[in-house]
């Protein structure tokens, strides 16, 4: 005889099927939120690490180049701060150099200004003269900029060594 | 009936959810590889302009650094410490440079930087950056000379004519002066003397000179005005680099040449530094000279010889010539050449001379050091002595070598006359510079009717530096005069255009075409004087100090520098504070280098650590690194013990039947030590007068005992008072009330020292 039941529920094998079906789209769903956010994530430190760079190196750049003259490190000479004799005496001596992760600049007796936040770090700050005699003088930078590890994974970790040269334009 | 979903359309739905997350995730990763990509190609644009900009570094040093055109790479060098170029590229990280220079012209060049990297395995990206260099150091012919040839033939009727400039004048100048004034009524029959012509005001007043009206005219005086003045005025002005390729005027003097006189000395205010290079410009055929001579018969008042000696001393002399001289005044210019001149000045003295002034025999010589003719260019000072132009006095014929033979050296200077024998005594100054071009000429005899002449010379290219000079005998008779008086300049770029005033006489000359226009400012100096390396200090107080060290140069250890700068601080100082360290004022003036400096600094604070460094500076001013870092102590302020007792006698009262004075205290200021009273001297006065002191007593301690009058020694008990502490003088107690007494206490310390307390009035 055949078993008949308007009112037919699920049978636990369909409760099964559908639940694997509704595990299996949440874990997609889940997975695909995750990777955006990470994905975000990693998009936003890179672009913090790469346009940071980007903007003290201009601006370092820009300094040397106004300069009078290169007081450190001596040419030929290799060092960890920068010192410049400046056109403007207000602004003598204009220092570069590395302090507690961050990249600052030191025009005259003033405050430090930093060149980067602290959603970055700075360090390895590589200064050489370069210059040759009879010459306005010529400076070559390497600094090492990383993304603070705010959560210490290590997908977010990136970091990046960046050169920058400038040559003087006071003459 | 309801129907659930078919596995169709599960499959369905997934698929078309996973065709968005799909589609979501690529956005995000494509995003996230364009950061990568921007990343990649910033450093990338820095490693580029890192490229340029030591390219840059490279034509800084100098353009012919600059390789052949190709494709290099970079490297800055770790042992030569600079950039240079090295094999066709170079790799950074991941970064490949190249560098590829393409020639435009001989001075200037494109020069392209190429970086290329690898995003993915087999995805290359690169970037470009071109940039054009020039040898914009060349330098462009830049003058240090400008001459200027002023024609004045007309205009200059009175006694004073003003010679309005092309333009500004330059503070180095100096003028010379060729001409004459036809004087006298007979055409030119009577002598020049009262004629002649002296530059006497100048737009900055220089030494003796007047300030002329503008900042673009000199002032010129004569003493007669018979006829309108014509000649050639030459501006001679050092535009740039006076010091090595020009010329410096260091002052002007207006000698007095007093009546009858013939030799005498006049100085300058400002010397020169090396006589050597000196040329002093003056004479009537120099600077100028003019005299109220008016004598028909006497036309050598202003044919002066000038030479110096010692810092700044003129020399002059001149001939009587059998005639009486009238007094006379020279504009002398004191003219130092620079150093890349050399210059010579010699006596040239005989009684040689002969019709046409063409044969050795008719020049008196004198022996120089040999010079490259086309190099040197001479002029003379001096006298004969007989009655001067016309006479064929001071007619001379003044050139290089011996006054014929034209050789490219020269080893002599001659001075030559037309036809009398008389007696030559001219100084000639030599002066030779290796970009100098100076073209002799000699112009025979003969042309007695003529009153311009015109020398074929060698092309000269620019016309604001060239002059001409010609030095001519002339056939005389005592009616000649001012025929001999030619002035020479340029017409055009190979024409030397001589003119006289009045027309009659042979005569013979020699003619310089001097052209200055090659003559070009030497390099910038780039070189700095040396770090001073052995600054040393010597305390000699409380508050000064001797600072000594040895005089580095002007360039690294040679020459002499311009000017210190000496400082101090409490900390060490570096480069880096040097800005903030205190700056000395009243350096010396930089000594010549190995010379020992010295120095006395003051009003520094007692007892205290400086630091000293001195930095030294050139003419550019290049400036030193930074010298030692000595440092030292000031001495500190010792007092007497006397000086360190404060004694408060504001409470000073009576007590015991006003018998003890009470209340005073002793305090010990010295921080450090400890002060020994050893002795009270006490005196007062006031009725009754013959009480007595009997007991004082310090700090609870009787420490002297007696019965005496005023005034009292009391060699008490050594009160110690230890380091900062105030003790009581407790009382010192007499016989007798001393209410309305005047008491003096007078402390002797250990040391010597004594502290006098009056006017007490417990």
């Amino acid at each position: 005889m055949r078993y008949q039941n308007p009112q037919s529920g699920f049978t636990l094998l369909e409760v099964l099927l559908y639940s694997l079906i509704a595990s299996t789209l949440l874990a997609g769903v889940t997975v695909f939120v995750s990777m955006t956010l990470e994905g975000n994530a990693r998009q936003r430190v890179i672009t913090d690490v790469e346009s940071e760079a980007a903007a003290a190196i201009e601006r370092i750049t820009q300094v040397i180049r106004n300069a009078e003259g290169i007081t450190t490190p001596v040419i030929g000479a290799t060092g960890t701060t920068l010192v410049l004799d400046v056109v403007d005496n207000a602004l003598d001596p204009t220092t570069i150099d590395v302090s507690s992760g961050a990249l600052r600049i030191d025009e005259g007796s003033g405050s430090p200004e930093a060149l980067t936040s602290n959603r970055v770090i700075a360090s390895n700050l590589v200064v050489s003269n370069l210059t040759r005699g009879a010459s306005p003088g010529t400076v070559h930078i390497t600094f090492t900029l990383e993304a603070s590890a705010l959560t210490g994974r290590s997908t977010l970790n990136y970091s990046q060594t960046f050169y920058a040269s400038a040559s003087l334009r006071y003459d | 009936m309801e129907r659930g979903f078919s596995l169709l359309e599960v499959l369905l739905a997934v698929a078309l959810f996973g065709v968005v997350a799909l589609l979501f995730l690529s956005t995000l990763t494509l995003g996230q590889e364009g950061s990568l990509v921007a990343g990649e190609r910033a450093r990338a644009l820095a490693i580029a302009s890192e490229g340029i900009e030591a390219v840059r570094n490279i034509r800084d040093a100098s353009f012919s650094n600059l390789p052949a055109a190709g494709t290099y790479g970079l490297v800055a060098s770790s042992t030569a410490g600079y950039w240079t170029f090295l094999g066709t590229s170079d790799t950074t990280d991941d970064y490949t440079r190249t560098v590829t220079i393409t020639d435009i012209s001989s001075t200037i060049k494109d020069i392209v930087v190429a970086v290329s990297w690898d995003h993915t395995l087999g995805r290359s990206e690169d970037v470009t950056l071109t940039t054009r260099l020039t040898d914009w150091r060349r330098a462009i012919n830049e003058q240090v000379f400008r001459v200027t040839e002023y024609v004045v033939s007309g205009g200059f009727n009175g006694t004073t004519y003003t010679l309005n400039l092309d333009q500004d004048l330059e503070s180095d100048y100096f003028v010379i002066v060729q001409g004459a004034d036809g004087n006298g009524s007979g055409g030119g029959n009577t002598g020049p003397d009262e004629s002649y012509v002296a530059l006497t005001s100048d737009p900055f007043g220089t030494g003796d000179l007047n300030v002329s009206a503008s900042s673009s005219a000199l002032g010129f005086t004569r003493n007669g005005n018979v006829n309108g003045w014509q000649g050639v005025i030459t501006v001679v002005e050092c535009l740039v680099d006076c010091t090595q390729s020009g010329f410096q005027l260091h002052d002007v003097a207006r000698v007095t040449h007093l009546n009858a006189g013939t030799s005498g000395t006049d100085t300058f205010d400002t010397g020169w530094t090396d006589i050597n290079q000196v040329l002093l410009m003056g004479g009537f055929n120099g600077s100028g000279c003019n005299t109220p001579q008016t004598s028909n018969n006497n036309y050598k008042v202003c044919h002066v010889r000038l030479y110096p000696s010692s810092t700044s001393t003129i020399n002059w002399s001149r001939d009587n010539g059998g005639a009486s001289l009238s007094t006379a005044y020279s504009t002398v210019m004191a003219v130092e050449w620079g150093s890349e001149w050399d210059v010579q000045r010699v006596n040239a003295s005989g009684n040689n001379g002969g019709n046409g002034a063409d044969q050795v025999g008719e020049y008196n010589t004198a022996v120089i050091s040999s010079v490259p003719r086309s190099e040197t260019w001479v002029w003379g000072t001096g006298h004969t002595n007989d009655n001067g132009i016309g006479d064929a006095g001071e007619a001379v014929l003044v050139t290089l070598g011996d006054g014929v033979a034209t050789g490219t050296t020269a080893t002599r200077v001659a001075a030559g006359i037309e036809y009398n024998n008389n007696a030559v005594n001219f100084d000639v100054y030599v002066m030779s510079h290796a970009d100098l071009a100076v073209d002799y000429r000699f112009k025979p005899d003969g042309d007695s009717g003529s009153t311009q002449y015109d020398a074929t010379t060698n092309t000269v290219g620019n016309s604001s530096a060239r002059m001409a000079l010609i030095t001519n005998g002339s056939n005389g008779t005592g009616t000649a005069y001012p025929r001999p008086l030619w002035a020479a300049r340029y017409a055009d770029d190979d024409t030397i255009r001589a003119t006289r005033r009045r027309s009659g006489q042979d005569w013979p000359a020699w003619i310089q075409g001097i052209d200055f226009s090659s003559i070009e400012p030497l390099p910038p100096d780039t070189t700095a004087p040396a770090a001073i390396t052995d600054l040393a200090l010597t305390v000699t107080g409380t508050s000064t100090m001797t600072v000594n060290w040895t005089a580095p140069g002007d360039d690294g250890t040679t020459g002499t520098a311009i000017s210190y700068d000496l400082r101090y601080s409490t900390a060490p100082i570096t480069l880096v504070n040097w800005g903030a360290a205190t700056e000395v004022t009243g350096e010396p003036t930089p000594s010549a280098a190995g010379a020992n400096e010295s120095m006395n600094v003051a009003d520094l604070t007692p007892n205290t650590l400086y630091y000293f460094a001195i930095r030294t500076s050139d003419e550019v001013p290049n400036e030193s690194g930074l010298s030692n870092v000595p440092s030292a102590t000031t001495d500190p302020i010792i007092l007497t013990e006397a000086e360190y007792l404060v004694v408060d006698t504001s409470a000073a009262d009576l007590t015991g039947g006003n018998r003890d004075v009470v209340g005073i205290t002793l305090q010990n200021t010295d921080t450090s030590g400890s002060i020994t009273i050893e002795e009270i001297i006490v005196s007062w006065s006031g009725v009754p007068s013959n009480r007595r002191l009997f007991r004082i007593e310090i700090d609870g301690s009787l420490v002297w005992l007696g019965f005496n009058t005023s005034p009292v020694t009391a060699n008490i008990t050594d009160v110690t008072i230890p380091a900062n502490t105030t003790i009581d003088l407790d009382f010192l107690e007499f016989t007798n009330s001393v209410n309305n007494i005047t008491l003096n206490l007078e402390f002797v310390m250990s040391d010597g020292s004594t502290k006098l307390i009056s006017g007490i009035q417990p």
